[in-house]
């Protein structure tokens, strides 16, 4: 991230204080200051570990403080120590794998279907004003309908088994793809078109040699989204409706009124969520490194 | 004439209108069940009934009601948590991973533990829907603040401004457009979260979300189909009116 210099500092003499500080780094140090620099440096990592810990921590310390002491009854908030007892029960028990196995093997068939038609239907619609005239305001009123808005209706025409949770799922991946392929495909620069133009290229190379590679960084930016969109969606129409998965098994620890398991569900999705953000993050910086440093 | 018919984009018509008119075919001639796909005919019908759409308007004014509720309180907590995270470093280390981590759990994850902590009525819905709005305006705010250029922030300091001025003179004004968006965003967020939230919990409140639900357990496709209808209606809308205010707003930046 760029750093901006902080406002705080009021004084007008920033610009002199970077020679003052060059001078005193050329200065031979002997052995004190070695070690206070040394100090110094130690608590600026361990402020850089140790900061982001210290509201997690004093969360911690509240909940421990309030279950333990029963100011909260333990069925509304149940200690930390019962939530790892129950985490690793579910784990042993293979609930948790069961249900989290479900989910995922729907999330991969969602965004697969997903990825496929948006990144058809993007292209088309970036490529192609006859298709963008056709299908564009119909695709761009429906986008402004979330899934989750017609989920009664879906149940109603669907049923609530996988058809359901696929089509809400491949819905929520489509649209944030397909808008981001299109204006990517758009932005393309028109020079890069003409070139292609020139070599008389077919439209079939047009689109795999010029405007993919020139799209793809906004197509991967649509890809992460739209995985993103495919997890809390899924997560929703699962506590909504379902017989299994980790949203469902999250409703039923809700129902037998077991806290202990619903915060584990939050916990899993959560750490779920951040793998799916986190690994497609690096995977698209991995991919785009051709681009060069200064992207 | 011919220049009228250019000039009016036909061509997105298309596709609704085949799909009525599919959906006229297949009532007329029972392609499909009537439970599933409703006839035109009776959905006018029901929505012409006093008992139908009082229930339906009733529901709607409960739920905008939450939503009015719900987005104040999570929009003002949410600026309040922004600016803090974009004007203070030592903050944003702070709470930004801790932030950053709540935010990865899926949205309805939370909604059996809020009902659980908060129980079925109101403030379960209004707490949801406060947390659906927060999360877009953090972001919104801290990004605002954070690209806010450094030559204005510059000036200020050549004008030895103080913190509050320039906070106020500055940052916010600078900020602005980008906050703006957000709150566009978490007011459409906070819609959609409050009719949600009355769909998973449930038939015992009232609110439009709640109404659909008890028309999909009578089995009264119609009232489903015209409240999702509305639902949606009033989502468009709502979409349509916000875009208008930021150009509203910041006519002075392009001048």
């Amino acid at each position: 991230m760029q750093t901006l210099p902080t406002y705080k500092s009021q004084s007008l003499d920033i610009p002199f204080q970077l020679p003052e500080r060059r001078i005193r780094r050329a200065r031979p140090r002997i052995n004190g200051q070695v070690w206070i620099a040394g100090i110094s440096r130690i608590k600026k990592v361990a402020g850089g570990i140790a900061l982001p810990l210290v509201f997690p921590a004093l969360l911690l310390l509240f909940w421990w403080i309030a279950s333990t002491w029963a100011w909260i009854p333990e069925n509304i908030l149940p200690r930390p120590i019962t939530v790892v007892h129950t985490f690793g029960d579910l784990v042993s028990g293979g609930d948790l794998a069961t249900n989290l196995g479900a989910s995922l093997r729907r999330v991969a068939e969602g965004s697969a279907l997903g990825v496929t038609l948006g990144l058809a239907l993007g292209v088309a619609l970036g490529f192609s004003p006859t298709v963008e005239s056709w299908i564009g305001p119909s695709f761009r009123m429906i986008a402004q309908i979330p899934s989750i808005a017609l989920i009664p209706l879906l149940i109603m025409v669907l049923g609530i088994d996988d058809r359901l949770k696929l089509f809400i799922m491949v819905k929520a991946c489509v649209i944030p793809l397909a808008f981001t392929t299109a204006d990517g495909i758009r932005n393309i620069p028109a020079q890069y078109l003409e070139v292609g133009r020139v070599f008389r290229l077919s439209r079939w190379t047009l689109i795999r040699r010029i405007i993919l590679p020139g799209a793809l960084p906004s197509i991967f930016s649509g890809v992460r989204q739209g995985l993103a969109h495919v997890w809390v969606s899924l997560v929703a129409v699962e506590v909504l409706a379902s017989a299994d998965g980790i949203g469902y098994l999250m409703t039923w620890g809700r129902q037998i009124f077991q806290l202990d398991v619903v915060l584990v569900c939050v916990g899993v999705i959560g750490v779920i969520g951040f793998i799916f953000d986190f690994g497609l993050r690096k995977l698209e910086s991995g991919l785009l490194r051709w681009r060069g440093i200064g992207n | 004439m011919d220049r009228l018919f250019h000039h009016f984009r036909w061509r997105g018509f298309v596709l609704p209108l085949a799909f009525l008119a599919f959906w006229w075919l297949a009532t007329t001639y029972h392609w499909v069940s009537s439970s599933v796909l409703v006839p035109f005919g009776q959905l006018y019908q029901s929505a012409l009934d006093p008992e139908v759409s009082r229930s339906l308007f009733v529901g709607l004014e409960a739920s905008f009601t939450r939503l009015l509720e719900g987005s104040a309180l999570g929009i003002s907590l949410g600026l309040v948590l922004g600016v803090g995270l974009g004007l203070s470093r030592t903050f944003d280390r702070m709470i930004g991973p801790s932030f950053h981590a709540a935010r990865q759990v899926a949205i309805f994850a939370w909604i059996p533990l809020l009902t659980a902590w908060f129980g079925n009525g109101d403030i379960c819905k209004v707490v949801f829907v406060a947390l659906a709005a927060f999360y877009p305006v953090v972001m919104g705010t801290y990004e605002g603040i954070r690209s806010v250029p450094i030559q204005y922030l510059e000036v200020g300091r050549v004008l030895c401004f103080s913190r509050v001025r320039m906070l106020r003179r500055i940052i916010l004004p600078s900020a602005a457009p980008s906050i703006v968006t957000a709150l566009q965003l978490s007011l459409i967020f906070s819609w959609f979260a409050a009719i949600g939230a009355e769909y998973v919990i449930g038939k015992m409140s009232n609110g439009i979300g709640s109404v659909v639900m008890a028309a999909q357990d009578n089995l009264r496709p119609d009232i489903l189909l015209l409240g999702v209808i509305l639902i949606s209606l009033v989502g468009i809308l709502m979409n349509k009116i916000l875009r208008q205010i930021p150009r509203y707003l910041f006519r002075w930046r392009d001048a």
